[in-house]
């Protein structure tokens, strides 16, 4: 035997976060436990990008740091223990921490208390949920955190090898080693291709396609906060 | 349900006595056929490594000069890796041994009928024919030592990895082939050289009834009303778990003039519908459930037809290596089913529609999980309000309503997510809202050897590419197979750009 099973293993894992570096595919969602007057919160350890926050089902404003400081220039956060709020109400905004990656704070600062169970796929109108949706790593152990199978056996295989034919020893084959690359991004980019084309009925357009406020149906003439929440 | 291959293995008994096959992996398989060729009147039962318990088929054929082929079969055996076969022969005798495992097989009443005849000399043997329909022929030959390596009509195959003794030794030329069909009545010829006592016997065997049509692995429950309560009730025993089949007017119901008259006509509904609750519970107040899958998935279609099948490839590709002994049957079979899956999910060349309940309250639909092959969403049509719904973006939507995703109201709106995931907008807020036609990319079906690959006829060379450079990749072959590669990556974005760009050239883009 050439390469052992232990290293082959690892290099299987390897592939996991070799993909995850090449790939945002894997998207989820869940839900973070609010607490009333706390305004930072840790974000899960897999997640690598965020795209949504929504408090109540309403989206909060996403900002850069130096934006949230001109919006708040008298709070300074240092610490769980240590902290200067200078509001609590309903969130509207939040940023990333500028030196934790992994926490985010949400301004003002939440005056209510949430739990984090639930369904985050069903959210119910004005819910007491917190909501984020993100790309996370790929973790192999749920169905929904892993590759589809049309594409997870050979993505891997195809890292795995160019990973072992190319380590020092016997078995060392850089043709080899160079073959499985290629194979490797070929087949990133072709699943990226999925990703990013999976629907042909989208219109192609440079005008503007924005969304009708009125609907698309027709319907009777109804006042003008119809459907519309104000907060 | 069509029969596949699973797994397949075979021995000549190089010494005296039982012969014992290489171990296989069986796992999947819920029919084992073994067919052993020796001389007539030695007895011995075949066993092997999961302990079954085999059947005889009929009696054995045996020839004026002693030659006996039979065979015995096991439904839903034990299976699973490493599982070996052994003739069972007493010590002095020689003997062959053909295994087959297949999945498909209807576990009721798996066995049709048999034929079989012999010879006292000649080189060729026909078997009588069977009559009635079925989906899967075995056929075992024996010709007496002296009797040279035997071939049958084409459209059988006899898998490489088969024992198949030679002429001139002491063993029986045995030989065992198989033929997936719809159809029934046919009467093969076995050719063989020399001019020996040969004996054949062929078996048929039933499908299982379908349950391909439901797909779905996630069910839930809907309930019925008084109305259709009674429309059910005659349907209903005594029994608890009945089976309904649905006749056309349910599948007229599922609407839509995409599932025209011919899809209809070849969807069959009749997949089992389990009752929970049984007959004294159905009453004028009836309130009961009746479990429903989430999806069903009601036709897949190819954009193009293809005209070459899996034996097609298998045999160009074999021609073209003028190896079949280095590169085998299962490994042929196994490239082209992935070569398959990698193209036909790559290029988006095939397509299904599937029927969604809307789920009350439920915002991102998890597709992946609802249809298993699914791949890309195309379109969604609305089938409670008879109308399309429009792909958007979340960024869209945004601007639309801040709190979309909560949005309770008619849903018109959908954004594909990622791989698996699609939103909508707005939601339904009841359970029984209606259902969404969903037209998507589909992946790859399995294979067997009478599919008819999914891709356009003049793209028989992809998928041929891909296989060779498989082999080759497999064989650390890498020179060749990355110019094979080449070839295979050129021909997949012309098969790409022809599904997704060049089927209606007729339509200028615009701004």
């Amino acid at each position: 035997m050439i390469w052992s099973s232990d290293y082959l293993a690892q290099l299987n894992i390897d592939a996991g976060k070799q993909i995850s570096t090449d790939l945002n595919s894997i998207y989820n969602r869940s839900m973070l436990a609010i607490t009333e007057g706390l305004s930072v919160y840790r974000l899960p350890n897999a997640l690598r990008s965020l795209m949504r926050i929504t408090y109540r089902g309403y989206k909060l404003e996403p900002m850069n740091w130096e934006q949230f400081t001109l919006l708040t220039p008298s709070t300074v956060f240092l610490n769980e223990t240590y902290r200067i709020e200078n509001s609590n109400s309903r969130p509207f905004w939040y940023t990333i921490h500028p030196t934790n990656l992994f926490d985010i704070r949400l301004y003002p600062a939440p005056n209510e208390t949430f739990t984090a169970d639930g369904d985050p796929f069903s959210p119910g109108v004005n819910d007491s949920k917190c909501i984020i949706s993100y790309y996370q790593i790929i973790e192999p152990s749920s169905e929904i955190t892993s590759l589809p199978v049309y594409i997870d056996r050979r993505i891997r295989k195809a890292y795995v090898l160019w990973q072992a034919f190319s380590a020092e020893g016997k078995g060392q084959n850089l043709r080899a080693s160079e073959y499985y690359r290629n194979k490797y991004f070929f087949l990133i980019e072709r699943f990226k291709m999925i990703n990013q084309g999976c629907y042909v009925s989208k219109k192609y357009t440079l005008g503007n396609d924005n969304i009708p406020q009125t609907g698309r149906y027709p319907r009777p003439m109804l006042p003008s906060n119809f459907e519309r929440r104000y907060y | 349900m069509a029969f596949a291959l699973i797994a397949f293995t075979g021995r000549v008994a190089g010494v005296n006595g039982a012969t014992t096959t290489p171990g296989i992996n069986t796992a999947g398989a819920d029919l084992i056929i073994i067919q052993i060729s020796r001389q007539a009147g030695v007895g011995g039962t075949p066993t092997d490594s999961k302990t079954n318990t085999w059947t005889p088929l009929d009696a054995s054929t045996t020839s004026g000069g002693g030659t006996e082929t039979r065979c015995w079969y096991c439904v839903s055996p034990n299976v699973g890796s490493g599982h070996t076969f052994s003739t069972g022969v007493g010590a002095g005798q020689y003997s062959c041994i053909n295994v087959l495992a297949f999945s498909g097989v209807d576990t009721a009443s798996p066995f049709l009928s048999s034929s079989g005849t012999n010879t006292s000399g000649g080189s060729t043997l026909q078997n009588p024919g069977i009559t009635g329909t079925a989906s899967l022929f075995v056929i075992g030959f024996n010709g007496q030592p002296g009797a040279g390596a035997s071939t049958i009509d084409s459209s059988f195959i006899i898998e490489t990895g088969l024992s198949q003794a030679g002429a001139g030794s002491n063993n029986y030329a045995g030989a065992f082939a198989y033929k997936l069909s719809n159809t029934g009545s046919i009467s093969p010829t076995w050719t063989y050289t020399g001019s020996q006592p040969a004996a054949t016997g062929m078996y048929a065997f039933n499908p299982s009834v379908g349950t391909t049509n439901l797909t779905a692995t996630i069910s839930d429950t809907q309930t019925f009303t008084d109305s259709v309560a009674t429309a059910l009730f005659g349907f209903i025993t005594s029994n608890l778990n009945d089976t309904i089949t649905f006749s056309e007017l349910f599948e007229s119901q599922l609407g839509l003039p995409l599932i025209n008259a011919v899809l209809s006509d070849t969807q069959t509904f009749n997949d089992f519908i389990e009752i929970l609750v049984g007959n004294p519970l159905i009453t004028n107040s009836f309130a009961d459930t009746i479990t429903l899958s989430d999806a069903i998935v009601t036709s897949l279609n190819t954009v193009i037809s293809g005209d070459f099948n899996r034996v097609d490839i298998k045999l160009k590709v074999t021609n073209f290596f003028q190896n079949p002994a280095y590169y085998l049957g299962a490994d042929l079979n196994d490239s082209i089913q992935d070569g398959t899956d990698e193209i036909t999910a790559f290029s988006g060349c095939n397509y299904g529609v599937a029927l969604i309940p809307f789920v009350g309250s439920l915002s991102y639909y998890d597709l992946l999980t609802l249809i298993p092959n699914y791949i890309g969403v195309i379109a969604i049509f609305n089938g409670a309000t008879k109308c399309w719904m429009t792909p958007t973006s979340v960024r869209k939507l945004d601007q639309y309503r801040p709190d979309w995703e909560t949005a309770i109201g008619t849903p018109e709106f959908f954004v594909p997510i990622n791989h698996r995931y699609i939103a909508i907008c707005k939601k339904p807020l009841v359970q029984d809202y209606g259902n969404m036609y969903m037209l998507y990319v589909s992946s790859s079906p399995v294979l067997d050897d009478a599919t008819t690959l999914p891709f356009p006829s003049e793209y028989a060379q992809l998928i041929e590419a891909y296989v060779k450079t498989d082999l080759w990749e497999q064989n650390e072959e890498f020179t060749k197979a990355s110019k094979e590669f080449l070839i295979y990556q050129q021909q997949l974005q012309k098969l790409h750009t022809l599904v997704h760009s060049k089927r209606q050239i007729d339509r200028l883009p615009s701004l």
